[in-house]
């Protein structure tokens, strides 16, 4: 009891390394803990607003069969069931032409509860629109916050009779959670113009109040078709099959990993501060072990005071994030948003429990794991050589080596294998700092390959997507535009094909991810897809998927995977063919038309082509004219791009993705310099009566600081060939973590991404920092104290 | 300018925490040059303070300390490691040879410090014989015993052929045999006009001597 007490004293006594323990897991454990309750109250917001808007299961159909729809959903049981209907126009505002549903007001109440007024007045007569947009809108080109009331629009749309356009006036902008029928904004008008009826698209919403909505889904796109229903959607409202709460929580993971890095933190520094207390000890060390001391006495006084320490730290973290979490939670992520403000307070700030408790017993686990280290230090001292001599002995007898060059540097050499611990941690630290540049070169040296293979290889020069702003065209889209290109001289070869996207189970646990269903209409599949291996599908039940997503699986030719359909239930593919499409992040699989995955008959009302053009023809004059092609009414182009567009997006991804790894590589930096400085210090404790007699015969700190720069650099030879592993697991690891979001794209291993240039400004910087620890150590080193000790 | 130690009204406290520590109170003694001089006194009597302070590994708090003509006292540090590693030859009580180093290394190092030149392998093999150790050069220091080490240490403190021994209790953690051989080969060292000064708490030892001062209390009680 009287070791305990001694430990416990060692709390007050060693305030300072108390003091640094307990902000350091206050500041991990609040940021990690609250990124987790963020997490966790996004998600659930979201989910909560979707789901009072759109329900548990929503059926996308024609207005025409709006009805039908209603009562199909209700002879499910469905507690409530709402349809709401909006017009697909194309609305041309400021210099930008783009697709966009059109609404009433109370349509907009309906599809976005919570949507708020943000500048302007409500449309009140003809000719008055109000714009809505998503506040989350902000992806590159998406943004329509430069959308102001007083702006010039128009708006052209489809009906039977002919084209109807409208020139508006904006009169206010509406901001809201919500996406209009898959699109990030909306034209609001007080009423609709007569024309347009029976030419809308019903979202036909139902409320389950007992059931899973999963399980109600399925077979509900065949009990459709039995009724003569054309569904064009069917969505599923989980949590975990909810598109937009699967995307907060990828974005949060990437946010994540940088607060896992620092819990890290939590066992490096009661790792190395405890064992330089060991060393300093020494010799009470022993005496306390000649009196009788095992483990157990020795883990209360090197082990308890830092389990004591990260409590107390885990503690005040736990009350803080439980007091303040919802108040950081409001002034950050909310801000001065009223709209965020009324989600967050209709549905609540929820402290959940396992989420609350999870960051303060990680950083716990970690300061007791760095709490061992100096307990398995003190139990390998060997008592008896240190009480006879004072100093503690080597953990191994050096190999007999007579290296070149001056005794200091020798035996600085040596010292490295007959302290391995030294070794061993200084190639750890090293190897550490070094993989995470490692794997940045080589995570990054793919993605620069994906975009040099896009550049140079793919044959695709322009993408371009139409739609028909009619519910149900006079003429299949896919038939009018392969037409149009088959027709184009400057056409080499195309690729026409229609894709419909389902949240799925990936196999073997491999997480969730949108998944695209491709069925080509027309072309040549090859110039859009081109096969690596295998054969492109013939028959239903066959597929090909894309050689990243095949690899991120560990699948190959002839195997079968299970995915869930867009209409409901599970698909079982067989792969026969590999491409090297990066289409959907390389998330998609080709199958053929009457395969039963399709809710809608493929290119009825949607198509996309991918054109190869002669050498010679500038693809950007061709998209123009592609965008403003004379196509019949009822079809108007979404999307039209080329290469450079691909190309410039892909780079920005990469750019991002380098920024993110750079801020990694920081944090590693930080973390494997005050590990080294931890190991040199240790070191630098063991071997102060060394170090005093070296100087006391002559020798200079600068030799003493030399020999130490010399095993820094023999633990960098050694450090390579593991940083080098470790990179491209590093790499590997996050190409597969970053994969759902980012596509997967496998790491290519190679030796020269030890030379990156961040690489070395970290490895200097943290070695610089750790060797000025060991000469302030050298120069507070008292040299009479040390010898007579 | 025949004494190798002059030390005049030399004064040195220690500060541990708030406590302060007066080892050595107005110490003043001489030693001539090439003489076998021990200097005597119980544990904590100021011994191995004397023995820092004329190596210039430490400084008086007041006082002056002349070795071998130069005042040391009041030079810097890195002047007095310099000075040092030409100049004198330290043994300890607790052997403190580098751990990496072989006992043949452990000899040549001092060499390497000081600059000696000639072959300083084959100077440092006879040092080793000269100590008893032949056959244990490439030995390390974990590998022998504390009387051997103590030989090498000594081997060590004579390889330079510094004009100045200085030893801090050579022989405390030694066997009786051991202690006997330790001071001989002392004694030898104070040859050619070699200055060689030890403390040892042990009268016995001084006896073989040529001079012996005693030390109480941080006082010289005989010189």
């Amino acid at each position: 009891m009287k070791i305990a007490r001694a430990g416990l004293r060692l709390v007050y006594k060693k305030r300072l390394e108390t003091i640094v323990l307990v902000i350091l897991v206050v500041l991990v454990v609040f940021q990690h803990g609250f990124l987790e309750l963020t997490r966790y109250n996004v998600g659930y917001h979201i989910y909560g607003q979707l789901r009072d808007e759109m329900g548990d299961l929503a059926l996308i159909v024609p207005e025409a069969d709006a009805g039908k729809a209603t009562r199909l959903l209700e002879d499910l049981g469905a507690s409530r069931v709402e349809a709401s209907t909006f017009y697909l126009v194309k609305l041309s505002i400021g210099n930008k032409t783009m697709l966009a549903p059109l609404i009433t007001l109370e349509e907009l109440e309906r599809f976005s509860a919570i949507a708020a007024l943000k500048a302007g007045t409500p449309p009140g007569g003809p000719g008055e629109a109000g714009i809505y947009t998503v506040v989350a809108s902000g992806a590159r080109g998406m943004s329509l916050d430069w959308i102001e009331p007083g702006m010039e629009a128009s708006v052209e749309a489809y009906t039977p009779r002919g084209p109807l356009s409208m020139s508006l006036t904006v009169t206010g902008v509406y901001k809201g959670f919500s996406w209009v029928a898959g699109y990030p904004y909306a034209v609001v008008l007080p009423s609709l113009p007569d024309a347009l009826e029976g030419q809308g698209i019903v979202v036909a919403s139902a409320w389950l109040d007992q059931g899973d909505p999963e399980a109600a889904a399925e077979g509900l796109a065949s009990q459709a078709k039995e009724h003569g229903i054309p569904v064009y959607g069917i969505l599923v409202n989980t949590p975990e099959k909810n598109p937009i709460v699967m995307l907060v929580k990828s974005a949060f993971n990437l946010l994540s990993i940088p607060a896992s890095i620092m819990l890290a933190f939590a066992f490096i520094l009661p790792a190395a501060a405890g064992t330089v207390s060991v060393f300093r000890d020494l010799r009470s060390l022993a005496v306390l072990r000649a009196m009788g001391a095992g483990v157990a006495e020795l883990s209360l006084y090197y082990t308890l005071p830092w389990i004591v320490r990260g409590l107390l730290g885990a503690v005040i973290a736990t009350i803080l994030l439980a007091l303040y979490s919802d108040d950081v939670y409001f002034s950050i992520f909310v801000g001065d948003s009223d709209i965020a403000r009324a989600m967050a307070e209709a549905y609540g700030f929820k402290l959940d429990p396992a989420t609350l408790l999870r960051a303060s017993l990680i950083a716990l686990a970690m300061v007791v794991a760095g709490g061992l280290v100096p307990l398995a230090a003190a139990s390998r001292v060997r008592m008896v050589e240190v009480l006879r001599s004072g100093e503690v002995p080597l953990a191994w007898i050096p190999p007999r080596i007579a290296l070149p060059g001056p005794l200091q540097l020798r035996s600085s050499l040596r010292d490295l294998i007959a302290r391995w611990w030294k070794l061993v941690g200084m190639v750890l630290a090293l190897g550490l700092l070094w993989s995470v540049s490692t794997a940045l070169e080589m995570e990054t040296g793919s993605l620069d390959s994906i975009v040099e293979f896009i550049q140079n290889e793919y044959p695709v020069d322009v993408y371009a997507g139409f739609i028909s702003l009619a519910s149900q065209p006079p003429e299949p889209v896919a038939g009018t535009i392969q037409g149009l290109i088959a027709s184009d001289s400057r056409v080499l070869a195309y690729t026409l094909y229609y894709s419909e996207s389902t949240v799925t189970d990936l196999p073997g646990g491999y997480g969730r991810v949108f998944m695209m269903y491709i069925t080509v209409l027309g072309g040549d599949p090859e110039v859009g897809f081109p096969l690596e291996d295998g054969r492109y599908p013939q028959r239903a039940g066959e597929t090909v998927i894309s050689k990243y997503m095949a690899s991120y699986l560990g699948v190959g030719l002839g195997d079968k995977i299970t995915l869930d359909s867009p209409t409901g239930g599970n698909i079982e593919l067989t792969i026969v063919g590999l491409s090297v499409s990066m289409i959907n992040n390389g998330f998609h699989a080709l199958v053929v038309p009457g395969s039963g995955i399709f809710q809608a008959d493929p290119g009825l009302r949607e198509v996309v082509v991918m054109a190869d053009l002669v050498d010679g023809v500038d693809p950007g004059e061709y998209a123009r004219e592609l965008k403003e092609a004379r196509l019949p009414p009822y079809i108007t182009a979404t999307q039209v791009f080329i290469r450079d567009d691909v190309v410039d997006s892909l780079n920005t991804m990469t750019s991002m993705v380098r920024v993110f790894y750079s801020g990694i590589a920081i944090l590693t930096a930080i973390a494997a310099g005050i590990a080294l400085s931890g190991v040199l210090l240790v070191d630098a404790s063991a071997r102060a009566r060394e170090h005093g007699v070296l100087l006391a015969i002559g020798s200079g700190r600068r030799h003493i600081l030399l020999g130490y720069i010399a095993q820094a650099l023999a633990s960098f030879l050694i450090a390579a060939p593991l940083a080098l592993a470790l990179g491209y697991l590093t790499a590997l690891a996050t190409a597969r973590g970053t994969a759902l979001a980012l596509g997967y794209v496998p790491p290519t291993p190679r030796i020269s991404a030890l030379a990156s240039s961040l690489l070395w400004i970290s490895l200097i910087v943290s070695l610089a920092l750790a060797l000025a620890a060991v000469l302030l150590h050298l120069r507070r080193l008292r040299l009479a104290e040390v010898l007579r000790e | 300018m025949n004494a190798a130690l002059e030390f005049t009204s030399v004064w040195k406290t220690y500060k541990t925490g708030k406590v302060e520590e007066e080892v050595l109170r107005g110490v003043s003694f001489t030693v001539e040059r090439g003489t076998f001089t021990a200097i005597v006194g119980p544990s904590g009597s100021g011994k191995s303070t004397i023995i820092f302070l004329a190596a210039g590994i430490d400084v008086p708090t007041k006082g002056t300390v002349k070795v071998l003509g130069e005042e040391i006292s009041g030079k810097g540090e890195s002047w007095r490691r310099r000075w040092r590693r030409r100049n004198v030859g330290i043994v300890f009580q607790f052997f403190h040879l580098v751990p990496t180093l072989t006992a043949l290394e452990n000899v040549v190092l001092s060499m390497e410090l000081a600059g000696t030149p000639g072959d300083r392998r084959a100077r440092a093999r006879e040092l080793l014989e000269f100590v008893g150790l032949r056959g244990k050069e490439d030995k390390y220091p974990p590998e022998l015993s504390g009387g051997e080490q103590q030989r090498v240490a000594l081997a060590r403190a004579l390889a330079h052929n510094p004009p100045l021994v200085l030893a801090d209790e050579p022989t405390a953690n030694l066997d009786y045999e051991n202690k006997v051989r330790v001071v001989k080969l002392l004694r030898e060292a104070a040859s050619n006009g070699r200055t060689v000064v030890f403390a040892t708490h042990d009268p016995e030892l001084a006896r073989g001597a040529d001079r012996v001062i005693r030390i109480l209390d941080g006082r010289v009680v005989e010189a």
